[in-house]
């Protein structure tokens, strides 16, 4: 076999009969593991690290705030209907409805991803596996299936094939996808009606989420949200209403600590993020734009999870070390920003971190020119 | 010819300006008389769209006298109020030619007034025959101003069309161009206790608005939203004696009524407009001054038809 | 001459198409292009500014002062536009639609098309081919704006000229493509079109 195809090109190898499938076949071989065949020609290194294993990685990473999803949908739906449901009455229903728009979001994106990848002839990245697997958990349950197919195709040619594809896009895609959503239908992205799935055949329930509750026009009190029957523990657990994913905390940690742990993601950028957000929320607290304790900026909407897998995204977040604690700085620093003083948004994570990604490359750029002309201060003087 | 040399440079420029100052203040003030009518035809479809009369876009269609034409018949009374809510001037309604309106930019003058804090002299209110009074109101959006008229039935809305110069298309334009959110207006009221915050357009989910006088903002446009805001509760604040006038008056028993005869007759007019059933009785009103009230102002004037 | 003037006046509408091609008038493209009327209107608007002041300023060629050239273009250019804007808001059927380009149509002025053609054509060449020079400019840049307003007004409002199209199939309107930013998405789709078409204009 291995001598056939140094002689003559195999089906599905350029120049082959169905060489055009090349991209195709070739991304369905190499899905989840390594082929037997190898480079031959050139010098090249082998690391048991590669972008299939690190989005591998984050899509495991995913997995809990995934899952606490789907219960919370249930559990949502179970309790503003009035049902006595049992977990897994509620985990089921949750089940059923985040499961097509994860199958809308794969089936569109992929399909366009592999369609390109055919156009360009060349290899299909798997970096839309993560993309496919945070978009569900970033929009409202109930949005209707063809407004995210319509978002997805948008942010994956728009966002991504038109700039190279898999690591050329300048933001992130599946913050693309919920950017296109929210601006272009913004009564089913937005307001009290949405976040809350309930049984067909049922009233639509009008549930806000935190952060509507203490939105700039209204009460930015702890009391508020004590009205509404939430402590900072159940934000922390996460059984309120809200985007499927993004929820709770506890989940959101665990996946963090997995990449952070395996060096998937950078810690830097979590970290500072999480400081930006906490320095901006208490300085609105000294200045009276909020009530609010700085903390509970962290639990509220879609922070923490934006901070950990939408921030640290390696293609879009900044590259330089110093970058990255900048970068991650101002992706929580303007989150909250938009949060406490634009009465027009309650929450900022999505429109702070798509504006970082604009300004990475400059920031990694200054960094540079930066660490250059100090070195070249150092050679002068030595 | 040595065209840069200095006089030569001077004089072309000098020429040039005279010549393109000339054609403009020629063109300009032969079209002037077609952009006012323009203009007042605008105003008063406006004005109309507000009181519930028609689209505007049919009014657009409809041509400017046939527009002049049916606000004559369709209108009751129009007069200036001073800041005490007390008649002064009637504005002509008929005929065409000689209508009067307040434009824009005279109501930018009483917005500025306003502003600076002195008292209107003149506030303009238009009482329709379908029982609607219709007031402007004029303020800053965006990016220039917005203005627009609202009508009311005693102190509830009914109706309210919305202008601006130059918002954004798509946005804070669609206090102009978006009939579901004028429409928005229909049925609220006014609050006569408090001044300040007679109305709220606020973007809804962020708190609950009030019943009564919350109107939920146009997405993306907060600017323009509270803008117009801001500009509908200055001039709710300006006609509040008018409106104070309007419920105050009829319910306490006609006394208000009987101690002015003079301002019986304004006010009956005013009436009048308020429920078809009165215009039947137009002479007998003056004769009685008690009897004026009763039919106008009472809840159901329907009886007097009888 | 034929050949020349033929194309003087085919080469603003693709090739050399003053939006696409050369980048300029970007700004009121996006401003003017949410309804097809208002595009048409523009379009026409700038027409008439393109032509006539390449026109006057062509005549006016071998008298302007080198030294004050811009601001003599800037004075004729200036009464171009008033004067569209005048006549706009005194005729009946175009007062509406004035009022609704509001600033955009004073703003002809900042169209760079009209300023860069004129220093580019009309003060180089006789009147006649200036005018038309000038008009098939502002015809490649409005053939580009109704492009754009066509899928704007179509996807954003559901409407072509106002009559519902897409409303009576339970169309559910995109606000995204109202907004500004998406303009500037349907004038790269174009570009994108363009370049595929006319592979000369790709950068190596």
């Amino acid at each position: 076999m291995e001598e056939n195809k140094t002689t003559k090109p195999g089906l599905f190898e350029k120049g082959g009969k169905l060489g055009f499938l090349h991209s195709t076949v070739d991304a369905f071989e190499t899905f989840l593991r390594v082929p037997a065949t190898v480079t031959r020609k050139g010098a090249h290194i082998r690391d048991a690290i590669d972008l299939k294993r690190v989005m591998i990685i984050v899509v495991i990473a995913l997995i809990p705030a995934m899952l606490f999803g789907m219960y919370n949908v249930g559990y949502q739906a179970s309790l503003s209907a009035g049902l006595n449901w049992g977990f897994w009455e509620m985990f089921w229903f949750g089940f059923l409805k985040v499961i097509p728009l994860y199958i809308v979001a794969y089936i569109v994106g992929l399909g366009i991803e592999f369609a390109s990848a055919q156009i360009r002839n060349e290899e299909v990245n798997e970096g839309y596996l993560v993309t496919g697997m945070l978009i569900p958990l970033i929009v409202p349950v109930d949005v209707p299936l063809w407004m995210l197919a319509v978002a997805v195709a948008f942010a994956v040619i728009f966002g991504k094939e038109v700039f190279g594809g898999t690591g050329m896009n300048i933001w992130n895609p599946a913050l693309l996808t919920r950017a296109f959503l929210f601006f272009s239908y913004p009564s089913s992205m937005s307001g009290d009606t949405v976040w809350v799935s309930v049984p067909k055949g049922m009233d639509a329930v009008t549930a806000a989420t935190p952060l509507a509750v203490t939105d700039p026009a209204g009460h930015h009190t702890v009391q508020a949200l004590t009205d509404s029957g939430w402590s900072f523990w159940d934000l922390f657990n996460g059984l309120i209403p809200g985007s499927v994913g993004e929820m709770s905390a506890i989940a959101i940690l665990l996946g963090a600590v997995l990449l952070i742990w395996t060096g998937v993601a950078s810690w830097k950028i979590m970290v500072s993020s999480v400081a930006g957000g906490l320095l901006i929320g208490w300085l609105g607290q000294l200045g009276g734009a909020t009530e609010l304790p700085c903390y509970y900026q962290l639990v509220m909407g879609g922070f923490l999870f934006g901070a950990v897998f939408m921030a640290t995204d390696p293609v879009t977040s900044a590259q330089t070390e110093c970058g990255k604690w900048i970068y991650g700085f101002f992706v929580g620093a303007l989150a909250v920003t938009v949060r406490l003083w634009n009465p027009g948004y309650a929450e900022g994570m999505m429109l702070a971190i798509l504006l970082m990604n604009t300004f990475a490359p400059l920031i990694d750029h200054c960094v540079v020119t930066r660490h250059i002309s100090r070195r070249n201060k150092r050679i002068k003087t030595a | 010819m040595n065209t840069n040399n200095n006089g030569y440079t001077i004089i072309y420029t000098t020429i040039i300006v005279i010549v393109v100052a000339a054609v403009l203040a020629v063109v300009s003030q032969t079209l002037k008389p077609n952009q006012l009518a323009n203009e007042k035809a605008d105003v008063i479809s406006q004005m109309m769209t507000a009181a519930g009369l028609g689209e505007k876009a049919g009014f657009e269609s409809m041509g400017n006298d046939k527009v002049l034409a049916l606000y004559s018949e369709s209108i009751d009374v129009a007069y200036t109020v001073d800041a005490a809510g007390q008649p002064v001037d009637t504005l002509l309604t008929a005929p065409a030619d000689q209508i009067q309106i307040y434009t824009p930019s005279q109501l930018k003058a009483i917005y500025k007034a306003a502003k600076a804090g002195d008292a209107p002299e003149k506030l303009p209110v238009f009482k329709f025959k379908n029982g609607l009074t219709v007031i402007p109101v004029y303020g800053a959006g965006l990016w220039g101003p917005i203005w627009g008229y609202l009508s009311l039935e005693g102190t509830t809305f009914k109706g309210a069309f919305f202008d601006h110069e130059s918002e954004t298309a798509g946005l804070g334009a669609k206090i102009k161009d978006d009939p579901a959110f004028q429409a928005l207006f229909i049925g609220k009221e006014i609050l006569l206790t408090d001044e300040a915050a007679q109305f709220e357009i606020a973007k809804a989910g962020a708190h609950k608005l009030p019943e009564s006088n919350g109107i939920d903002a146009i997405a993306g446009a907060t600017m323009t939203s509270g803008g117009l805001n801001n500009a509908i509760n200055l001039w709710l604040g300006l006609y509040k004696p008018v409106f104070e006038g309007a419920s105050a008056g009829c319910q306490h028993e006609h006394k208000d009524c009987g101690h002015h005869h003079e301002g019986c007759e304004e006010q009956h007019e005013g009436c009048e407009g308020q429920h078809e059933g009165c215009e039947g009785q137009h002479e007998g009103c003056e004769g009685q001054h008690e009897g004026c009230d009763k039919p106008c102002c009472h809840e159901t004037p329907k009886a007097e038809e009888e | 001459m034929n050949a020349k003037i033929k194309e003087t006046i085919l080469n603003p509408i693709f090739k050399g198409n003053p939006i696409t091609v050369l980048v300029l008038g970007i700004c009121s493209s996006l401003a003017v292009t949410v309804t097809l009327k208002g595009a048409l209107v523009m379009t026409l608007s700038v027409i008439a500014v393109c032509g006539l002041s390449s026109l006057v300023l062509s005549i006016l060629r071998n008298t302007i002062p080198g030294r004050v050239r811009i601001i003599v273009q800037l004075v004729v250019v200036a009464m171009m536009v008033i004067l569209v804007d005048q006549l706009l808001k005194s005729f009946e059927a175009t007062y509406a639609i004035d009022r609704q380009l509001s600033v955009y149509i004073g703003l002809i002025i900042t169209n760079c098309i009209v300023m860069g053609r004129i220093e580019a054509f009309a003060l180089g060449n006789s009147p006649w081919p200036s005018f038309l020079d000038g008009i098939a400019n502002g015809a490649g840049y409005g053939m580009i704006l109704l492009v754009v307003a066509f899928f704007r007004e179509l996807l954003g409002s559901g409407t072509l000229f106002g009559v519902d199209i897409l409303g009576r199939f339970g169309y559910v309107t995109n606000n995204l493509v109202i907004l500004p930013p998406f303009a500037l998405i349907l004038l790269g789709c174009i570009v994108w079109v363009q370049r595929s078409i006319q592979k000369d204009l790709q950068e190596k």
